[in-house]
């Protein structure tokens, strides 16, 4: 009953100093408007991340020449290390009973011409298994099939932008183009895909076979494999099977690094977890200094109130009273400008998603609740000690207190 | 019941500081009241009449002696308690007032039951019959910044009495007043004093007023130096 009334008259005070409370409040309020902006803006950011990792095909193991010791995204160096051959991929294909496909991948650019116009593109050499594993379709024509890859004939399925930027509106289906110098037929054009996490530009590519590629790049390496496993709870076996399979053929030696989209996304999330530490650093600082703003303010109150402090206790307030009344307002005060702070965020999460509409802020409830709990928990430990002051204060002093 | 007394006071010391900034405000203080009285406390300022006043209002503890308010040993309590005490036993009325300026007539008559955990319904009944008693119906919903130095100095009263408080304790309850009113508030103490039994206790330099007092103790150097028309009313 009493805890009404003080809250009540915690209000009543922190709406008589309008000006005075909102300037107080202003610290707490920036602090946690730019922190939740920030918070939700990097939970956007990994979600729009999680979406294009996994859209580019479910199950998806990737295996990479190169030992790397964590799970990093970092790409090896070859040094001291086996290459990476057709023949690791032929060997999964035949052991690896995990696994539903395994395709080879070897990348390089080069020129790409026809008739009189040229562009440099991305030359992915692959093999037929590569469309069944990644997801990405094929908009007209085909896929070169393994016969094509077995006898390394020279044919190719280009990217969307490279056909609209080769043939316009002409349609390149038997035409063909010049790689390199060598002359590829068009057998295919791939579906628009877009670009992933805003790089590579997955329409600006043209696929060959592998062996062609392998030529053509005048090596027998390949930058890689990727296999998908039958089901996501094979994963683990098909990883363990991979290591087994090519430690064998690579001297005993694991000179190659086995990834997932679980791993990727977990290295990922490592690095957005020291993001959030920044984060809470930040907000901790940005709360510490609003606290102090509100207990530099809470003992000026305190101060200018002492003949109130006075009389209230003359008529029977206790020690305890007082400290409950001033702890509330000091409470109230950061409450409020805490909640405004959330709302600052909202708005502006709301602002910055017609920017950013791919990967809107994402304000999850979690993050408002211990916002509302930490910027209450700065105005009770910042307002201790103005309100110990204001409760321990003489009756007699502070009733002749001008 | 009536004849044990209200308030004793039994070798009553209060001593501020030590060493050389020493000060004996109150020196072997014996004193007592009895319920109903109407008493004047007179002194030169200095002389101890306030530290008196502040012992009597559970403001303040004595240094040592006892203080027996209604047979109970006050002297040693706690803040706590004494904060408690205050609240049911005792009314103040100041000279400045002390009202909250931004609370209205009604709000700082309540205020003593607000810290007695009465319910707000409660609260708001008991503090209109206590204004309307002071002749302030009207007036309830105004600051004491719209209010008359009487006025105010009514409010004041009716949040002393709201309690029903068997002391009423008044410092220089006029000395903010002019004469006229000055007199009427002095007559509705006596009011109160003859018709509800409050007793009352005023703090005062001033001659005239404690001429209206049915006993009149004169304090100085912290002593009684005179006690005048007491015994039983």
């Amino acid at each position: 009953m009493k805890l009404i009334e003080f809250i009540r008259m915690a209000l009543a005070s922190i709406l008589d100093n309008r000006l005075r409370s909102f300037l107080t409040m202003l610290g707490i309020m920036i602090g946690v408007g730019a922190v939740i902006l920030l918070i939700s803006m990097t939970t956007g950011f990994r979600e729009y991340l999680v979406r294009q990792f996994m859209g580019i095909g479910t199950n998806l193991i990737i295996v990479n020449p190169g030992k790397t010791e964590t799970k990093g995204l970092g790409h090896p160096g070859f040094e001291g290390v086996q290459k990476m051959t057709i023949g690791d991929t032929i060997a999964l294909r035949r052991n690896a009973t995990a696994l539903e496909g395994v395709s080879s991948i070897t990348v390089g650019t080069a020129d790409v011409r026809y008739v009189n116009r040229e562009r440099r593109v991305m030359i992915v050499g692959t093999d037929e298994v590569f469309v069944k594993i990644i997801s990405i379709g094929v908009d007209s024509g085909g896929f070169f099939t393994s016969e094509d890859v077995d006898a390394s004939r020279r044919v190719c399925t280009i990217g969307y932008t490279v056909k609209n930027e080769l043939f316009g509106g002409k349609n390149p289906l038997g035409e063909i183009i010049k790689i390199g110098g060598s002359g590829f037929r068009v057998i295919g054009i791939m579906e628009k895909k877009g670009t992933f996490m805003g790089t590579d530009d997955f329409d600006d590519v043209v696929y060959i076979p592998v062996p062609a590629a392998q030529t053509l790049f005048n090596t027998d390496r390949l930058i890689g494999i990727r296999a998908k496993a039958r089901s996501a709870a094979m994963i683990d076996e098909a990883k363990e099977q991979i290591r087994v399979i090519l430690k064998k053929r690579h001297n005993n030696k694991e000179d190659f690094t086995i990834l997932t989209q679980g791993s990727l996304l977990s290295s990922l999330d490592s690095i957005l977890n020291a993001l959030s530490a920044v984060l809470a650093g930040i907000a901790a600082i940005s709360l510490l200094v609003g606290g102090i703003g509100i207990m530099n303010i809470m003992l000026v109150t305190v101060k200018e109130r002492t003949r109130e402090i006075g009389i209230r206790k003359a008529v029977g307030a206790t020690k305890r009273d007082i400290l409950l009344q001033f702890l509330l307002e000091s409470m109230i005060l950061s409450l409020m400008g805490g909640v405004v702070g959330i709302l600052i965020a909202f708005t502006g999460g709301v602002v910055l998603s017609r920017f950013l509409p791919q990967m809107p802020p994402l304000m999850e409830p979690w993050v408002i609740a211990l916002a509302t709990l930490f910027s209450g928990g700065v105005g009770i430990f910042f307002g201790v000690y103005p309100a110990y002051r204001a409760a321990h204060q003489d009756p007699i002093e502070a009733l002749r207190y001008e | 019941m009536k004849s044990d007394p209200l308030i004793c006071f039994e070798d009553v010391k209060k001593v501020y500081g030590s060493g050389p900034i020493r000060v004996d405000a109150l020196a072997n203080i014996n004193l007592r009241i009895v319920h109903g009285e109407f008493i004047a406390i007179l002194g030169p300022s200095g002389s101890g009449k306030s530290t008196l006043m502040n012992i009597i209002g559970c403001l303040d503890r004595p240094t040592t002696g006892r203080y027996l308010l209604e047979n109970v040993d006050v002297s040693g309590l706690s803040d706590e308690a004494l904060a408690h005490i205050r609240n049911k036993k005792i009314g103040f009325v100041f000279q400045m007032f002390n009202l909250l300026r931004k609370q209205t007539a009604l709000e700082n008559v309540q205020l003593p039951l607000l810290y007695s955990g009465v319910d707000q319904k409660a609260r708001r009944e008991k503090g209109l019959l206590v204004l309307k008693k002071m002749g302030l119906e009207g007036r309830w919903n105004h600051r004491p910044n719209e209010l008359s130095g009487g006025e105010c100095q009514r409010v004041a009263i009716a949040r002393a009495l709201i309690t029903d408080p068997p002391i009423l304790l008044a410092d220089e309850p006029t000395g903010n007043l002019d004469t006229k009113t000055g007199i009427d508030i002095l007559s509705l103490f006596k009011t109160l004093n003859r018709e509800e039994g409050v007793t009352l206790i005023l703090v005062t330099h001033n001659p005239e007023i404690a001429k209206e007092a049915r006993r009149r103790i004169y304090i100085q150097d912290g002593k009684i130096v005179e006690d005048t028309g007491g015994g039983e009313p």
